[in-house]
């Protein structure tokens, strides 16, 4: 009887399963490839956020110490400090900080905000301030790119369909910076007849520069347009007139409240990534990024009272803080107990200007820069005014400037009284100088201004790998791997079209 | 070592001994208790050859239809008690064909047994579970018997099949306790993964899941977290069979493509039930540590330094004898200089292994049963690194009425390991190259005594406080991982007519890990402290009914076909969580983190197929064996996602065939076969999809998280997706093989020549970033693998008390790129160090590129004319990451109960570079740098003059630390190649089997004792400093040839004892 029932049951069970298997081989048993992890749409905001903040982390870290020990505007410290701090003040390019930075601008900037675009443009009713954002940020994203490789891709730039996800240019050609830097203009051009600031739409919350502030992103818009002309200017002076017009149409940034600046917080996780470099490695005492000799030389054939704010005596030295604020010679060594860094902690007035904080912000275009802009297209003549129009706008430039750093007024006044009148045969230096100053810790434009006017004079580093000072990135190795467009490297040294 | 954890390891087996003999002491009283109810009459006798007259040891003798039963000793006798009404006694021993005598009056039973061809007869299990006679196979199948496993008893069971198996390699990833062990059949097939073959216990597969993370987490300080293989207790397997070709595995289907290994466990044997107990205390020492130069102290172009250190280029220690300096651990003392030339040895501990296991068994004609549990306990080499496991198996069989077998097999295992210490770079806790990197005057007791300074603060290694005291990492930033894993199966045979057989299988394997990676507060470089939390989980369903028809077309026709619907599930979930920036010290706990960012992640794939499997044979000598399979997967399009494969193969016993027999050649056999395999893709690779990001990349540090700012963030894609034109993959094999057997079965040869494509390969091919874009998925690319695989087994010597056997198993796998995507030259599989790649280029096998030195058309080194030094010229390949060959000798001599065997293992050709020796030449702490120091050296090569013409250099180097600098500088690969030709003594046992004279009526009835040696000698190597064989990638990535920081392997001396009752 019990092996009977068993025999039974076995054959139930067999029979059981074979039904189970005939069952599961229904259609729907299989369709189970719906990702879970991902989402099918994106909104162009949520897009917008990423592609901000990888652009600007990319600035702060990957590109940033690079570009600034390579321009002089930091030195890595020698053998104070550490290699990758060091070599790209030799011209040593690591084919990570090159290889991030190019990816950061394609992948991540270009090509999320061309699906975001393409989202905003699409929606109904259309939402033309998030493309004219978008446009903008893009313009943005290239003029860098074009000031770092100098030829990039712009026309061919992320050319694909994204119904057939067929790639139109495979791969993409690079157009000469010329092109490039129009285009940029063109791109700008667009953004600004789109904007339209009758509709309620835009990106907003998650527009962590300007919070959807229309008006911000059109002044932002033009200033751009103006800071693309200067670059161009020397190659292509025809350019002088749309400088001229520019600025007599004015609606740029006119005051700090609108720089444009992608914000860090003091919160774990969203901190500058530059302070927290430091945090990490160092409980945020500067081991790393230094006071470089060129900046230093500067700064004290103005007497610039931010000597004193922008550098503090190396913690692991034994330097009077007191003392005389001493640069480390490019390229070469300093001892520990001569050797000044770049300030984290408050040592002036009122505790609020150094130069490192963990909720510094990347300064995308700052109101100085506009005024020091203006001042430099007024005194070459590019617009009118003069040289004591351009003096005018060079000391409302300086009064930003040290107003951003927290310079009280009456020492900016003090200050500025120590310097002459601006002359013709003067000004462009100071200017650009002084404009370098003000850029320390922002490295593509302070690499770039000294680039446009070769001011303030520098020296070819020590153990430089080529004889001429530095002005390009080569490309990057994956992209020149890849794309069968890519040209030919250019030595180091070797001047961009805009300077040439 | 410190005495205090001697006496702790002591202590702890002293505890675990304990442990066992209570558990003992049970079973023992059990056994005597089983023997002593069964006393009636005595029959003795003595087993010998019927061949050659010598006696047999260790013959089956049962009285036939119980488990009653003994086995001969060490002179062939018996004596056994059997009750009266004991009828038929029955003789069996492998190689022998088994004896039934009839007892009738007889006290005294001699018997003399006939050879049975070995092994040839041999039953093997092929896919699917099927058992075969090897003499069918029209493929190579290799079988590893369990015993070999445990005679040198390994962490992990893989390693038993290294240089063991022809056509296999077998690659230990890391000298972690319970690190990765990577098994290799017949070379790489893909560009898209690793080759790991598909494991499958008891008929159902098992994961092999090695996941750790991506492939940054992996390189940027990951540490070797072992694979899922390494759960297998080896006490359990009775055998592993490995399948190596397509025909061989073509029933597994697609997930079979690299091979398969079969692991059958033990079960229940007829007999008495029996106790096994086995005992290994195993000690371990790193394998091989850098030379080191023991003249020069800390510091830059000959000046002492304690801050910048970690170099040898600072001043002669006999030259500064006199002056004091300031040393760790910089409390304000300066000493003299003094090298401690072990201090880098002296940071191992001596690791130890203690591997303990007990198995019950039992079965007579109704059923079967055996339980074992096995507890293995490893402390690693690095302090505080240890692995604990517990493995608990139950297989079971029950004939449940003379048509229905059931069977069931379960399997729980728990691994636990602790302190895996972290390999790669960019990481604080990376105690290999920080303990490489100590300077040569710093004394290990003294990093061991000072950890904490009187406030509780890290001290580091250095004069400014920014390298971590290797000692604190270990003490304090573990990562530990633990597994919960089952596994297992049951089975119903159905056999309705004897004809026909109907099988159903249903199996599952499942298992949960959580790793947790600790950076505590204090640490240097990451002063705010973080841990790292992440579950795993997987599970997998198969099921399979088989139908089996096996009836005689006629009596010389034989048939056998089956038809088969298998079911296939697997699901993965995994959760992260990373928190950083810790507000109380040694507290890890979410809440007490400033910034915390979770993850989640799951898929789910589904597959099922049908297949077939029809075989004739021809008198017994002739073969003939189709096999074809369709499958239908979740992953592909639904246009594409059927594939049907095909297969066919054949086997000819020419000897039996013509009517050959004689002591020349006994056997012989040729075999050929030709199959396809097809494969699918991954889950949820089809559609464009954005990613709501985590977090963002950030160089240097911990990566920046979302919200930013209180906002969320996504992604489109970074990989064009195929959209609905994928295809499955494609794999064809053809192999041809003999099997022949020489003089008497004392020359064995097992030969293959075996050449498999695989096409249509769904890779992500590198596309220009400046698309948007960095990769499209597609079908492309197709890799040839070709080789050979020998085997000869040869007994030079046999007599009646000695025996030598050797085993040669040589391995030869060609591989290469037959094709890639049109317009791409070279395909990077791998890369990230330095501009040092692993690439697949046509024409080649996967090979390692970098840059080399700049040369002139001559090939002459061009030197910088300016500081004597070469120069960083183009990227180039310097060789293949895969050996031409791979050789394993191995010779056991038996003298009496006496067994020595050792194994020799070989691998010619193929390259590795080395971080570790890279950094220890460019530090100048490696015992080559000491040359030319202090005098003037001038590197061979040429200067270019202006006119383009080379003069030979005549510019000596500005110091020999420029000249290792940029000799072994990052930028540059080829000084850091060498040849991974390697000739190791992999294994050498001797053990000792007590004769049943001296066990004689106790209650034991078996004895063994063995001591155990692996990984004694590095025969030869063209690799200094390092062992050749690691790999840093891991089971987890794709490439090989690699070596960053790897913890050391160990060489390991070992004990085992093994009782029977």
């Amino acid at each position: 009887m019990i092996t009977m029932n068993l025999l039974h049951k076995t054959k139930y069970i067999l029979l059981a399963s074979v039904l189970w298997l005939a069952s599961s081989c229904e259609s729907d048993f299989l369709d189970v490839n719906q990702d879970p992890n991902r989402a099918t749409s994106a909104e162009p905001p949520l897009l917008f956020t990423g592609a901000l903040n990888q652009y600007s982390t990319n600035r702060v870290i990957d590109f940033g110490p690079t570009g600034a020990t390579a321009s002089q505007l930091w030195s890595g410290g020698g053998n104070l400090g550490a290699g990758v701090f060091t070599r790209p003040e030799r011209y040593i390019i690591s084919i990570f900080s090159n290889g991030n930075t190019w990816r950061t601008h394609y992948r991540e900037v270009q090509k999320n905000l061309t699906l975001a675009i393409q989202g905003a443009e699409s929606s109904d009713p259309v939402n033309n301030n998030a493309a004219a954002q978008c446009k903008i940020f893009r313009a943005l994203t290239f003029l860098s790119s074009s000031l770092i490789w100098e030829d990039v891709p712009f026309t061919e730039a992320v050319d694909i369909d994204f119904e057939t996800l067929e790639l139109r240019s495979p791969d993409p050609a690079f157009d000469p910076q010329e092109q490039v830097l129009n285009g940029v203009i063109g791109l700008l051009d667009e953004a600004l007849a789109q904007i339209d600031p009758e509709s309620p739409l835009a990106i907003t919350n998650n527009d962590l520069i300007f919070g959807g502030d229309m008006d911000n992103w059109r002044k932002f818009a033009k200033s751009l347009k103006l800071r693309t002309l200067m670059i161009m200017v020397d190659a292509d002076p025809s350019k002088a007139g749309d400088i001229a017009a520019l600025i007599q149409e004015g609606d740029m940034i006119s005051s700090a409240a609108d720089n444009a600046e992608f914000p860090f917080f003091s919160e774990s996780g969203n901190r500058n990534p530059f302070w927290e470099t430091l945090n990490a490695f160092a409980g945020a005492q500067n081991f790393f990024y230094f006071a470089s000799e060129a900046m230093v030389n500067v700064m004290k054939k103005y007497n610039d009272p931010r000597l004193g704010m922008y550098f503090q005596p190396y913690p692991g030295g034994d330097v009077d803080p007191n003392g005389e604020v001493v640069g480390a010679p490019p390229g070469g060594n300093i001892p520990a107990d001569e050797a000044w860094v770049l300030s984290t902690a408050p040592v002036g007035q009122d505790g609020t200007f150094e130069l490192v904080r963990p909720n510094s912000p990347d300064v995308l275009f700052s109101y100085q820069e506009q005024l020091y802009l203006e001042a430099e297209a007024i005194a070459r003549g590019l617009a009118p005014g003069g040289v004591a129009e351009a003096d005018a706008r060079f000391r409302a430039a300086t009064q930003a400037a040290m107003a951003y750093r927290g310079l009280s007024a009456e020492a900016t006044d003090a200050f500025l009284a120590t310097i002459p009148p601006l002359t013709d045969a003067n000004a462009v230096e100071v200017i650009s100088e002084m404009t370098w100053i003000d850029q320390i810790v922002r490295p593509l434009e302070g690499w770039t201004t000294w680039r446009r006017t070769e001011m303030p004079a520098l020296e070819l580093p020590e153990g430089a790998q080529t004889t001429g000072l530095f002005q390009r990135f080569q490309f990057a190795p994956d992209e020149a791997a890849a794309n069968d467009n890519s040209p030919v490297d250019k030595p180091l040294d070797e001047k961009m079209w805009f300077n040439r | 070592m410190k005495n205090s954890s001697t006496n702790y390891v002591a202590g702890q087996w002293a505890y675990r001994l304990l442990g066992v003999g209570r558990w003992l002491f049970l079973f023992a009283l059990w056994g005597v208790a089983s023997v002593a109810l069964a006393q009636e009459r005595t029959i003795s006798g003595k087993v010998t050859s019927a061949k050659s007259s010598e006696v047999l040891p260790g013959v089956n003798v049962i009285v036939k239809g119980t488990t009653l039963g003994t086995v001969t000793d060490i002179d062939g006798n018996y004596r056994l008690n059997v009750p009266e009404s004991a009828e038929v006694l029955q003789f069996s021993f492998i190689g022998y064909q088994a004896i039934d005598v009839v007892i009738g009056g007889q006290s005294t039973i001699d018997v003399a047994m006939n050879d049975d061809v070995k092994q040839l007869s041999e039953v093997v299990v092929t896919a699917i579970g099927i058992e075969r006679e090897q003499r069918e196979l029209g493929y190579a199948v290799s079988t590893v018997d369990g015993e070999e496993l445990t005679k040198v008893r390994s962490d992990n069971a893989l390693n038993g099949l290294a240089g063991r198996v022809p056509g296999v390699r077998v690659t230990n990833q890391s000298g972690t306790a319970g690190g990765s062990v990577q098994v290799q059949i017949r070379g790489a097939n893909s560009l898209a993964g690793t080759s790991q073959p598909l494991f499958v216990v008891d008929g159902v597969p098992i994961s092999n899941n090695a996941f750790n993370g991506t492939r940054n987490d992996i390189i940027g300080g990951g540490a070797d977290v072992g694979n899922r293989a390494g759960d297998l207790n080896p006490d359990d397997i009775e055998n592993i069979s490995v399948l190596k070709g397509a025909s061989a595995v073509a029933l597994y289907g697609q997930r079979a493509r690299d091979g398969v290994i079969i692991i059958t466990t033990k079960r229940g044997e007829q007999g008495q039930a029996s106790i096994e107990v086995n005992s290994s205390l195993r000690f371990d020492r790193p394998f091989r540590l850098p030379d080191l130069q023991n003249e020069y102290a800390q510091g830059d172009f000959g000046v002492f330094d304690s801050n910048n250190f970690t170099n040898g280029w600072g001043p002669r220690i006999s030259e500064v004898q006199g002056q004091n300096f300031p040393q760790f651990p910089y409390n304000g003392e300066d000493r003299p200089l003094q090298a401690f030339p072990d201090n880098v040895s002296d940071f191992y501990e001596t690791g130890t292994t203690l591997i303990n296991s007990v198995s019950f068994g039992t079965a007579n004609e109704m059923l079967d049963f055996r339980l074992g549990y096995t507890n293995l306990n490893q402390k690693g080499i690095i302090p505080g690194n240890e692995l604990n496991r517990n493995t608990v198996s139950i297989n079971t069989g029950a004939q449940l009425t003379d048509k229905v077998k059931a069977r069931a097999s379960i399997n729980y295992v728990r691994t636990e390991g602790i302190g895996r210490p972290r390999q790669g770079s960019n990481d604080p806790n990376l105690v290999v190259s920080q303990v490489n990197g100590l300077p040569r005057t710093l004394d290990t007791e003294l990093l061991r005594n000072n950890v904490i300074d009187e406030n509780g603060g890290a001290i580091g290694v250095n004069g400014n406080n920014t390298s971590n005291n290797p000692f604190w990492v270990v003490q304090n930033n573990p990562l530990n991982n633990r597994v919960e894993r089952m596994y297992g199966n049951v089975q119903l045979d159905y056999d309705p007519t004897d004809w026909l057989n109907i099988m159903g299988r249903i199996g599952t394997d499942f298992f949960d890990e959580t790793r947790r990676s600790i950076i505590r507060k204090g640490t240097l470089n990451r002063l705010n402290g973080e841990f790292d939390d992440r579950t795993i989980f997987q599970r997998q369903v198969n099921s399979d009914v088989i139908a089996t028809v096996t009836k005689d077309v006629t009596s010389k026709i034989g048939f056998r076909g089956l038809v088969g619907w298998n079911v296939n599930q697997i699901i993965n979930e995994r959760t992260r969580v990373r928190a950083s920036d810790l507000s109380a010290d040694n507290l890890y706990v979410y809440p007490n983190a400033n910034a915390t960012t979770p993850e989640n992640f799951s898929n789910i794939r589904r597959l099922y197929g049908v297949y077939t499997d029809i075989q004739f044979d021809y008198d017994n000598f002739f073969f003939v064996n189709f096999t074809a399979r369709n499958d239908w997967s979740s992953t592909l399009p639904e246009e594409n996602n059927s594939f049907f494969y095909p297969g066919v193969s054949t086997s000819f016993i020419f000897t039996d065939a013509l009517g050959i027999s004689n002591n020349i050649l006994s056997y012989g056999k040729l075999r050929a076969s030709w199959a396809n395999v097809g494969s699918d893709e991954n889950p949820y690779q089809l559609a464009f999809t954005y990613t709501p990001e985590p977090d963002l990349f950030t160089q240097f540090v911990a990566d920046n998280t979302y919200p930013h700012g209180g906002q969320l963030a996504f992604a489109a894609t970074n990989t064009i997706p195929p959209g609905n034109s994928l295809l499955p993959q494609n794999q064809s094999t053809f192999e041809i093989g003999t099997e022949l057997q020489l003089f008497d079965g004392r020359v064995g040869i097992d030969f293959t020549y075996y050449n498999t494509l695989t096409s249509d390969q769904i890779i992500s091919v590198a596309i220009p970033q400046s698309t948007g874009f960095e990769a499209v998925r597609t079908n492309i690319g197709e890799v040839r693998n070709r080789g050979i695989e020998a085997l000869l087994s040869v007994t030079p010597v046999q007599t009646a008390n000695f025996n030598w056997d050797m085993i040669f198993n040589f391995t030869r796998n060609r591989q290469s790129v037959e094709q890639l995507a049109p317009g791409l030259d070279e395909l990077a599989l791998t890369s990230g160090f330095s501009g040092l790649s692993v690439r697949a280029e046509p024409g080649e096998d996967f090979g390692l590129y970098g840059a080399g030195w700049l040369r002139n058309d001559a090939g002459e080194l061009i030197i910088n004319e300016t500081t004597g030094e070469r120069q960083v010229g183009d990227r180039q390949r310097f060789g293949s990451i895969f050996p031409d060959y791979l050789l394993g000798i191995q010779n056991s001599f038996s003298y009496k109960g006496i067994n020595l065997s050792f194994l020799i293992d070989m691998r010619q050709g193929g390259v590795l570079w080395s971080n570790t020796v890279q950094t220890l030449r460019s530090d100048g702490l490696a015992q080559e740098t000491l040359a030319n120091r202090g005098q003037i050296f001038i590197d061979q090569g040429v200067i270019e003059n202006e006119d383009g013409s080379f003069r030979p250099n005549d510019v000596p180097v500005r110091s020999m630390q420029d000249f290792w600098g940029t000799y072994s500088g990052a930028s540059i690969i080829e000084s850091n190649i060498f040849d991974a030709t390697y000739v190791k003594l992999r294994e050498v046992v001797l053990s000792y089997s007590l004769p049943q004279s001296l066990i004689g009526n106790s209650f034991f009835k078996k004895i063994a004792i063995g001591i155990e040696g692996r990984n004694l000698w590095l025969i030869d190597s063209a690799v200094p400093h390092i062992d050749p064989e690691t790999n840093f990638f891991g089971t987890s990535l794709i490439g090989e040839g690699v070596e960053f920081n790897s913890v050391p392997s160990s060489r390991s001396i070992g004990f085992n004892v093994q009782l029977g009752f």
